[in-house]
């Protein structure tokens, strides 16, 4: 196992191809979700813990099950249906056994389920014909590159909010004009990694 | 009766356009918005999408029991999703390339799964049809809208076709991520400046979400 | 008291698996129909870009990867002329995010003719240098040794990735050239 493709998969999943920042996937919790640290925090570690589920789940279900009896065309279905149904089955767990955790997470695991960059994460390793181990690290750097986004954005809009844009921009125009200008921040670790990996 | 059925069908571009005023479905809004093509293309894909699930919600609309009736609408959105990705991958390979990962995330646009919770499972299959297609011109007229902007001032092109001038200075940001946002945020405030008097939100949260019922709030009900 | 079971768990499940059912069965048929097409059509992109690399050639055959022994892994089609001109190469490597995919034509005495990349997932702005003509014209005309390439290549996982596929292709040359 290449130690070096495994954090060159890492960094470029949190920093270069942002999901949020860089992807526009899962935008709606990213805007909805930031208005505090707590929530944020709660919100990036649910993304961060389904994704590494989902991904470790749906990669063997393709290579095993739809690959091996050319049912490719149901992907996308059968992806979706795993994940709604192991979001409940998280549910489920923490609450029986770490309802300190499901009392911190419990709220955002539902929203998982229609959450666009979990089911993402889980098609782009199938596209890029990543190991299981590469899915599962690519997995966690998507987790921890919204994670990181949401904390970062929160920080940003609690200064926004107390700033005076015009009129009809408050609201949700100015939380996207800063938005735009962290995502433009980002476009500063594109040089970074291409040189430190050389 | 008449005058009903012209606003079901209506509402959904002008008055609720689910981009412009609800402010759903950001990701393949923003996503797929730097040509003007993608963009027709991204929203026929998805009105087909939601003309399907919405006909075929609306008409089991009594057979669905309620408590399984997410796992059914997933289910069924998804399937119709998988449909419009074959057909476009067979006949519109251009198409199929430009909207990338975003062709199977329609399966989640929550546009469609607001249109399913709160229209398709109440309403008679006529409605339900009128209603996806407004919406689903409503999304496709904001996407264009985005998608116009950005193309014109990032590639200088409308619909591939090169414009005076503008070709030779485009302004690339306008087609890289931070454009998309700022492209959009204006287009917002413009909402807002035109709609004053009416009561628009202002707030992006899930609880104010309609999709949030089929989401969040499944267990409330 | 039968009946509540029956109403709470009895008909959700029935009408989900029946749904379940349906789609798949819709969604196998639509996949009768379209996975011809979509399968010939890529077929005719890859023939009609092939065509552009050897103008020369009559028409190409696809060599089984099982047929030739040792090859690098990296390496995903082999297609040779049937008039004796050259060989295709498609190989995929891993680059920056995701695989690059590299197509090359090779002559008989071992030169490129001509080099692209079939597609990446790079991110925008680093990629990019994989589709520009600066970069890939020098391959032309190189043989194994690939002399000089370093340097006008400069050095970046994505270049570097690119490099590596088309000294897999040159191994795969002189394997599929002695078979």
């Amino acid at each position: 196992m290449d130690f070096r493709a495994l954090v060159i998969i890492m960094m470029s999943a949190v920093l270069v191809n942002n999901y949020v920042l860089r992807q526009f996937l899962g935008v709606c919790p990213f805007l909805g979700v930031s208005k505090d640290l707590k929530s944020s925090v709660g919100m990036g570690l649910a993304v961060m813990f389904v994704m590494l589920m989902a991904a470790s789940v749906t990669w063997p279900i393709q290579v095993f099950l739809l690959d091996a009896n050319g049912l490719d065309f149901m992907q996308t279905v059968v992806f979706i249906l795993v994940i709604a149904s192991m979001v409940q089955l998280v549910e489920v767990v923490l609450k029986r056994f770490l309802p300190a955790l499901f009392a911190s997470l419990g709220v955002y695991l539902p929203l998982m389920t229609t959450n666009c960059a979990v089911l993402a994460v889980t098609i782009s390793n199938i596209n890029n014909g990543y190991t299981y181990i590469e899915a599962l690290v690519s997995a966690l750097g998507a987790g921890l590159g919204f994670f990181i986004a949401m904390v970062i954005f929160t920080g940003v809009r609690s200064q926004v909010a107390a700033a005076d844009p015009p009129e009809a921009f408050k609201g949700i125009p100015i939380t996207l004009i800063s938005a735009a200008i962290l995502s433009l921040a980002f476009f500063g670790f594109d040089g970074v990694i291409e040189n430190l990996f050389r | 009766m008449k005058t009903d059925k012209k606003s079901i069908l209506t509402r959904g571009i002008i008055k609720e356009n689910p981009v412009l005023v609800l402010v759903l479905g950001l990701c393949p809004a923003l996503a797929v918005s730097t040509q003007a093509e993608n963009a027709i293309g991204m929203g026929l894909a998805t009105t087909f999408v939601l003309l399907g699930s919405n006909v075929v919600i609306s008409l089991l609309r009594n057979i669905i029991p309620g408590r399984t009736r997410i796992p059914c609408y997933i289910v069924l959105i998804a399937s119709f999703t998988v449909l419009a990705k074959m057909a476009i991958e067979a006949y519109a390979y251009p198409l199929y390339q430009a909207l990338g990962i975003f062709l199977p995330l329609i399966a989640v646009n929550c546009i469609i799964f607001a249109r399913a919770e709160m229209f398709a499972n109440r309403n008679n299959v006529l409605d339900s049809v009128l209603d996806a297609l407004g919406s689903g011109a409503g999304f496709t007229l904001a996407l264009l809208a985005i998608a116009s902007i950005r193309e014109i001032f990032g590639s200088g092109t409308w619909f591939g076709l090169e414009l005076p001038w503008l070709a030779d200075n485009n302004i690339m940001i306008f087609s890289l991520a931070p454009g998309g946002f700022i492209v959009f945020a204006c287009l917002l405030a413009i909402v807002n400046k035109i709609s004053k008097d009416r009561k628009v939100r202002t707030e992006h949260d899930c609880t104010s979400c309609p999709a949030a019922v089929a989401c969040g709030k499944r267990n409330e009900r | 008291m039968t009946n509540d079971i029956k109403r709470t768990y009895v008909m959700p499940l029935v009408v989900l698996t029946a749904i379940c059912l349906v789609v798949s069965g819709a969604l196998a048929f639509m996949d009768s129909i379209t996975g011809p097409v979509i399968l010939a059509a890529a077929e005719e992109r890859a023939q009609m870009t092939m065509a552009d690399m050897i103008p020369n050639a009559t028409s190409f055959e696809r060599v089984e990867l099982d047929d030739v022994g040792g090859l690098p892994t990296t390496i995903r089609e082999i297609y040779k002329t049937s008039n004796g001109v050259g060989f295709i190469f498609i190989a995929a490597v891993n680059g920056f995010s995701g695989d690059i995919t590299v197509i090359c034509a090779v002559a008989m005495d071992g030169s490129i003719i001509e080099t692209l990349t079939l597609s990446h997932t790079e991110t925008k702005g680093i990629g990019t240098i994989l589709e520009q003509e600066s970069f890939l014209y020098p391959f032309t005309g190189l043989d194994s040794r690939l002399e000089g390439i370093d340097t006008v290549a400069g050095a970046t996982i994505s270049t570097r990735a690119f490099i590596r596929a088309i000294e897999d292709i040159m191994e795969a040359f002189y394997l599929v050239e002695k078979g």
